[in-house]
């Protein structure tokens, strides 16, 4: 299948903005996300947080045109106290659980804390600097429900959260994945994508002498949610729109992208003809 | 019986045979994760199915250690079985054609064909279960009902495996987080959770392959565990049965190892047993 050049789904659309991608996580620049394509294409902004002056330096340095980035911490709107970890993925600001993580190999190394710095929060309905949110993307150390509800008004526009979901307390009052999509749902959202699950092998075994070896224990992993298109009315136009364009672009999510187009055209949002124009543009050629 | 097996085997000592329930609503999957116990007759296995189904009568038991049984597992109600176009599809559930639409050819396999009254029976009354350590279900939504007639069996059992949905394909199916709440209440932790099935969402269709999905997850199978960070909550033989399960049934290695580090701690096993099963498994500790 070939992926359409981008100005092709745009133009079908029309959209009324870009998409405005949220990103609330540890170290943006760890791993590539799900929106550098379309972020390269132009056809969304970035607004992401960095608590710690280093880091934020960085991403600023190589920042595009579409990106901002925020010195704040994502939370409740209450001071919190941010612990930072050997293993830099683990830093939350929930405290880590040795009571679990000593059952695992390679955890109480990543969960050794060797700092800890104290940050204000600031809840995502009352950042200034963000204008809408479409897609959200969280990576926070089991302090996700905070972030959520902290971001309610505008999280009852948005159409895709991606977030990082935990099957065991690594940290202390974690909210685990069935709370976290108890909460998701009661948004609006339904599961979409399921990542692959990290691993870890169970102490004290281990394979060759490396603790970094897994097998079949299942820790976390990476979930996308997505506006429940099964009630397409609980969708206006730009929701369905945003959703088919985010669902294309970011995920390949192609069959998605053409359930939205087809509900818009039914109520005429889109001009006929605008689902067979897609249809057409994703065949291979 | 492998020079392995026997080394586990006499290494905990478990004194009986490990008790298999798999709850179904149709002949028995294929393949099952005990299958590994079952050749080397370390397990017995009860199976319960409604024989309601026409289109899909049960082979009879394969050796002397499975025994099945014509019951429908659930709260101890009577209950309406609707047998669906595609015979996976069968459930005490009601299909919800609104989400099936969604799906592939989801609508059509869902379509129900005929309805029976049956009656269900509670886990906890059913006489010919004597003990419970590994359960294996897939009734279509209803395993929320089979938990709550079998919670005294449930709360000695070490090891459940159990579909889990993340679409309502039925009305009020019960999801993925009342599964996990539930589990998680009666002391089990999340193990495995591997591949999640997927569907593609209408009205995209591969004429190639009718098959062919793109990212929507719609089900999952996942093994729950007695929540091995809690060690000092599990009895010694439910350690004994988790070690030899997570062994055989899963290849968790590394669970049977924290086992027999629980066991030894406790003098129920010899000191040495960790050490032993570790140098006779060495040729099959590979890293997936």
């Amino acid at each position: 299948m070939n992926t359409p050049i981008s100005e092709t789904m745009v133009d079908l659309l029309k959209p009324a903005a870009r998409s405005a991608i949220i990103d609330v996580g540890a170290n943006p620049l760890a791993e590539i996300p799900t929106y550098k394509d379309m972020l390269g294409r132009g056809l969304c902004t970035v607004v992401g947080f960095e608590p710690q002056a280093q880091g934020l330096a960085k991403l600023n340095a190589q920042k595009g045109p579409h990106e901002t980035y925020l010195p704040y911490a994502v939370g409740d709107g209450q001071p919190g106290k941010l612990n930072l970890c050997h293993g830099v993925g683990m830093s939350s600001l929930l405290e880590p659980n040795p009571e679990v993580c000593n059952c695992l190999n390679v955890y109480p190394l990543y969960a050794k804390i060797i700092g800890e710095m104290w940050v204000e929060t600031r809840r995502l309905d009352d950042i200034a600097e963000i204008s809408k949110i479409d897609f959200l993307k969280i990576d926070v150390q089991g302090a996700e429900i905070a972030v959520f509800r902290g971001g309610r008004t505008r999280l009852s526009s948005a159409v895709v959260v991606q977030t990082e979901v935990c099957f065991m307390q690594l940290y202390k009052r974690q909210a685990l994945f069935g709370e976290i999509d108890r909460e998701m749902r009661s948004f609006g959202f339904v599961p979409h994508i399921f990542f692959p699950t990290e691993r870890v092998m169970i102490s004290p075994l281990q394979i060759n002498g490396n603790p970094r070896a897994k097998m079949n224990h299942a820790v976390f992993r990476d979930v996308v949610y997505v506006r429940d298109f099964t009630r397409p009315d609980s969708m206006n136009t730009e929701q369905l729109k945003q959703l088919a364009l985010l669902a294309h672009y970011c995920f390949g999510s192609y069959d998605l992208a053409l359930r939205c187009i087809g509900y818009l055209e039914r109520r005429g949002d889109v001009s006929a003809g605008t689902m067979m124009a897609y249809a057409d543009g994703l065949r291979p050629r | 019986m492998t020079a392995d097996a026997e080394l586990l085997v006499q290494l905990v000592n478990p004194g009986r045979l490990t008790a298999v329930v798999d709850i179904g609503l149709g002949p028995v999957r294929p393949d099952p994760p005990y299958r590994r116990m079952l050749d080397r007759r370390l397990c017995s296995v009860i199976a319960l199915a409604p024989p309601t189904d026409p289109r899909t009568p049960h082979p009879p038991p394969a050796t002397d250690l499975e025994t099945h049984l014509p019951y429908m597992a659930g709260d101890g109600t009577p209950a309406v079985l609707r047998l669906c176009e595609a015979p996976g599809m069968n459930s005490l559930l009601a299909p919800d054609p609104q989400v099936l639409e969604c799906f592939g050819q989801y609508a059509a396999w869902g379509q129900v064909v005929a309805e029976q009254p049956v009656a269900t029976r509670r886990l906890d009354d059913i006489a010919e279960i004597g003990a419970l350590d590994l359960l294996r279900i897939d009734t279509q939504g209803t395993e929320l009902s089979v938990f709550g007639g079998g919670a005294s069996r449930l709360a000695s059992a070490t090891v459940v495996q159990t579909k889990v949905c993340f679409m309502p394909l039925y009305k009020d199916q019960p999801l993925f987080a009342d599964i996990d709440e539930a589990l998680r209440a009666q002391g089990f932790t999340l193990h495995i959770f591997d591949e999640v099935q997927r569907a593609l969402i209408r009205p995209m269709a591969f004429h190639d392959n009718p098959y062919k999905t793109i990212n929507q997850g719609v089900f999952c199978d996942v093994v729950y565990v007695r929540d091995f960070t809690r060690i000092g909550d599990i009895s010694t033989d439910q350690l004994r049965q988790l070690a030899l399960i997570a062994h055989y049934c899963f290849r968790s290695y590394d669970l049977t190892g924290k086992c027999l580090e629980g066991l030894m701690a406790r003098n129920e096993v010899s000191p040495d047993a960790l050490g032993r099963y570790v140098e006779g498994m060495a040729s099959r500790m590979i890293a997936r």
